[in-house]
């Protein structure tokens, strides 16, 4: 018994009142889904929401695929790089924008299959943004498993990769039980304790805020968009120090297949593909040649640009600002453009 | 699995559980079976498919032992010993060196104008192979000397060989010491449980606060070295050595209290080697179990000190190189044994020896000196490369002003990981008469628990993602 009332106190005890405090508060949206519905539900009657940054965009892409009256005409598969892509580039024709922040190839598999099982048909068409790290081996995102099911069933349909390659959903449901249960995240809930942002829906755009759009798309406050130019530059370097998801020499064999079974498969189901190339910053750019450990980025798009001429694909972006008529100052940090900037990128190129 | 993973805060409750409250009152067979299978389970968990290898190793050497215990003829008994080295150590090379040998072979002929085409193969390392070889290596040499009868009981064998606590990272056991463990049913005895728990808490401490709090500073300056500053360099390697540390002897006290919970005792293999005063004290402090291993069963056959000067200069380089060898294929092992070997042989004659000395501030001096000259030679341990350490030296030495630190992280983690290793020394200073930095069963019940406490929380708050030890890969 001693020992039994001995591990309660000392090692379940603190476990219960962490998770607790953690579980209840939830600062950052991590733990608990709750609130995905009625945002869910909003959204689609065409409400738009302010709130905090972070969000579960997988299972909220999810739930609102699920819940979009109609197939869309154009669909956007891609990352935070597209996330500010809206429909305002394609008026008169349907549109929703399944970008979800560090979007992986998989995470593209479970939206297309969501989209699928709406209606009949795909979409006329679809971007795709190539971001350049899902082409190497340190890109190591793993919320896709959130989705799991609907990207194995997609991937099982293409029959390109066998499936004991992809990981359990174990993997991201313990990275649920360590936050659970972590102490800094504890130190956040203490320190948000009745304050924690909630969302909200609005009738009219908030530029002071994060919002989510009808249309799939997000914009973030302007505070970050109009940051001062050294500031951002300060971050386009910063990114390059911070970020090991372009510390790559060679495109991974893996990855290529999942990008190639998905853009096939598009390609026989009739779909138009913009292949869309995300650029860095100038000065991410710079130190990214500069780095021999960061070569695979220059690979991937060459072999972009001839798996895009090989598929007779339309392809529009690349690593380098100068050749798209863009430069430092159409970006907000490292790797994203200004949603201005992505939107007017966008209208010019397809009006070409 | 990890031991700093969710899978093992779940495995090892529920083993225990099962351990405790069923197989080990049932019997001994039952006990040894569910030890047997909980550490295939461990194993496996990370890749079942190379489970092949362990049972392959645990039979080959169970029959061996056997067999070189009724040899006739020491004739026989020298080729039995033979063909289970050479089974054993083709394994391990084919695992672990084929691919290094093989690129060497065709460089070397490329630059004698041969064209050669390498076979390459795609060889995953199986994890903790140069562990559980070398632990298997010893029960048949032991046979052999005949220090050691050999067992009748091959599942308590097989237990002894993947006993999970530390059949990936050591410590490395000899048959004499763990195997007899394995013959008797366990009295659960509270005292040594609780230590065994403390020591455990303090393993994680030293791998989840310190090591792994270290280790993204670490790997950002050996990433930026070419832009960096000689003293942030010089931080650089100072903290690889302490990551090295906190993770390797984080992980040891980790297997040590593990077992120590399930009533076995596993033997120390890390004793504050960054006190060391001289550089032949350090290796008695560092990775004991190893060098402990290399010297009974390479440097001793060798000839070890009873030879001449130049012959035991010789088998103490000898042993060296293959120490840092048997860390992984690469010339960076390499070079570093080979350092360590020079530094041995080069200060051991100024060399104290301290064995029975106690520690004291007084001799900072000579502390700090082998501290210096150990993170020196951890530099070629960390590289990828020879290249990249001699670059690394470069700029230490030509004093070039540069990059510092807080280009390439910030405060908030330099902070946290800093304090962590300064709690560590000071802790393992203070506790340099105790077994481990935990050991405090004298303290005040209030003192003791607030510790707890404190551990606890610091290790939730450090807990981000599954660092993998740094010494499964050899």
């Amino acid at each position: 018994m001693k020992v039994f009332t001995k591990i309660f106190m000392i090692l379940i005890l603190p476990l219960i009142l962490i998770g607790s405090v953690n579980f209840y508060i939830d600062p950052d949206y991590s733990l608990r889904n709750n609130y995905i519905s009625p945002l869910v539900a909003s959204l689609v009657e065409g409400k738009l929401i302010a709130g905090p940054v972070n969000v579960n965009s997988r299972l909220l892409k999810k739930e609102w695929i699920e819940q979009l009256p109609l197939t869309p005409d154009i669909l956007v598969l891609g990352s935070s790089r597209t996330l500010a892509l809206s429909q305002e580039v394609f008026s008169g024709r349907s549109f929703f924008n399944a970008s979800v922040t560090n979007c992986t190839f998989q995470d593209m598999y479970a939206f297309l299959n969501l989209v699928e099982k709406k209606g009949k048909d795909l979409p006329d068409t679809i971007i795709v943004c190539a971001d350049q790290w899902l082409f190497g081996n340190s890109f190591t995102e793993k919320r896709w498993l959130e989705n799991r099911s609907e990207a194995i069933e997609m991937i099982q349909k293409v029959g390109i990769i066998p499936l004991k390659k992809f990981p359990s959903k174990w993997n991201i449901d313990k990275e649920w039980i360590k936050e659970l249960f972590s102490v800094r995240y504890l130190f956040r809930s203490v320190r948000s304790m009745g304050k924690v942002e909630k969302f909200e829906v609005c009738q009219s755009f908030q530029p002071d805020k994060m919002m989510f759009l009808p249309d799939g798309s997000r914009s973030v406050p302007q505070r970050v968009i109009n940051a001062p130019e050294k500031e951002i530059s300060e971050n386009a370097r910063n990114y390059f120090n911070a970020s090991k998801d372009e510390y790559f020499t060679e495109l991974d064999k893996f990855q290529c297949t999942l990008f190639e079974g998905l853009i096939k498969y598009l390609n026989a189901n009739h779909c138009k593909i913009i292949l869309f190339i995300p650029p860095y910053h100038p000065e991410t750019l710079r130190l990214l040649e500069q780095s021999n450990q960061t070569s695979g980025v220059m690979k991937a798009e060459i072999y972009l640009q001839i798996f895009a001429q090989t598929y007779n694909l339309e392809l529009i972006g690349g690593n380098h600002t100068d050749s798209l008529n863009l430069s430092a100052i159409d970006f907000y940090d490292g790797v994203h453009l200004k949603p201005e900037s992505l939107n007017r990128y966008f209208k010019s190129n397809l009006e070409n | 699995m990890l031991f700093n993973s969710i899978e093992f805060v779940l495995f090892f409750p529920i083993v225990l559980i099962l351990y405790w409250g069923i197989f080990n009152r049932v019997s001994l067979n039952f006990r040894n079976l569910f030890l047997l299978s909980a550490s295939y389970l461990f194993y496996g968990w990370w890749d079942y498919r190379f489970l092949g290898l362990i049972v392959l190793s645990s039979t080959g050497d169970f029959l061996f032992g056997k067999y070189i215990f009724q040899a006739k003829t020491q004739q026989l008994r020298r080729l039995l010993l033979i063909i289970s080295l050479c089974i054993n150590l083709s394994v391990l090379f084919f695992f672990k060196y084929y691919g290094f040998f093989a690129t060497q072979l065709t460089d070397l002929f490329q630059q004698m104008g041969y064209t050669v085409h390498q076979t390459t193969l795609k060889i995953i390392l199986p994890v903790g192979i140069s562990f559980y070889t070398f632990q298997s290596l010893s029960y048949t040499i032991d046979i052999y000397r005949r220090h050691l009868e050999p067992t009748k009981d091959p599942v308590a064998f097989f237990a002894f060989i993947s006993f999970f606590p530390q059949l990936v990272a050591g410590p490395i056991e000899r048959a004499k010491h763990l195997l007899p463990q394995f013959n008797s049913l366990k009295k659960f005895d509270y005292s040594r449980a609780s230590n065994g728990f403390r020591q455990l808490l303090w393993g994680f401490f030293t791998k989840i606060a310190v090591a792994d709090s270290i280790a993204p500073i670490t790997d950002s300056i050996f990433a930026n070295y070419e832009t960096l500053g000689a003293g942030t360099l010089v931080l650089g390697a100072v903290f690889f050595s302490i990551q090295i540390f906190g993770d390797f002897a984080g992980y040891s006290n980790i297997a040590i209290g593990t077992a120590s919970i399930l009533g076995f005792d596993l033997m120390r293999n890390f004793n504050m080697p960054y006190f060391s005063r001289n550089i032949r004290e350090f290796w008695f402090r560092w990775h004991i179990s190893l060098s402990t291993w290399f010297r009974d069963y390479v440097y001793i056959p060798l000839g070890g000190n009873r030879c001449s000067k130049t012959r035991n200069s010789i088998n103490i380089m000898a042993t060296f190189l293959i120490s840092g060898l048997w860390h992984g294929p690469n010339w960076t092992f390499i070079v570093w044994g080979l350092m360590h070997g020079m530094l041995y042989l080069v200060t051991n004659p100024f060399s104290t020896k301290y064995s029975s000395d106690k520690l004291s501030l007084k001799q900072w001096p000579s502390i700090t000196g082998t501290f210096f000259l150990v993170c020196a030679a951890f530099v070629f341990f960390r590289a990828d490369n020879i290249h990249q350490a001699l670059s690394f030296f470069g700029r230490i030495f030509s004093f070039k002003g540069g990059g510092d630190l807080l280009e390439l992280t910030t405060i908030t983690k330099i902070v946290p990981a800093l304090f962590f290793s300064i709690v560590l020394f000071v802790v393992e200073w203070n506790q340099s008469e105790k077994k481990h930095g935990m050991d405090i069963a004298n303290f005040q019940p209030v003192i003791r628990h607030s510790i707890y406490y404190l551990l606890i929380f610091v290790i939730l708050f450090s807990f981000q993602t599954d660092r993998i030890f740094i010494y499964f890969q050899f």
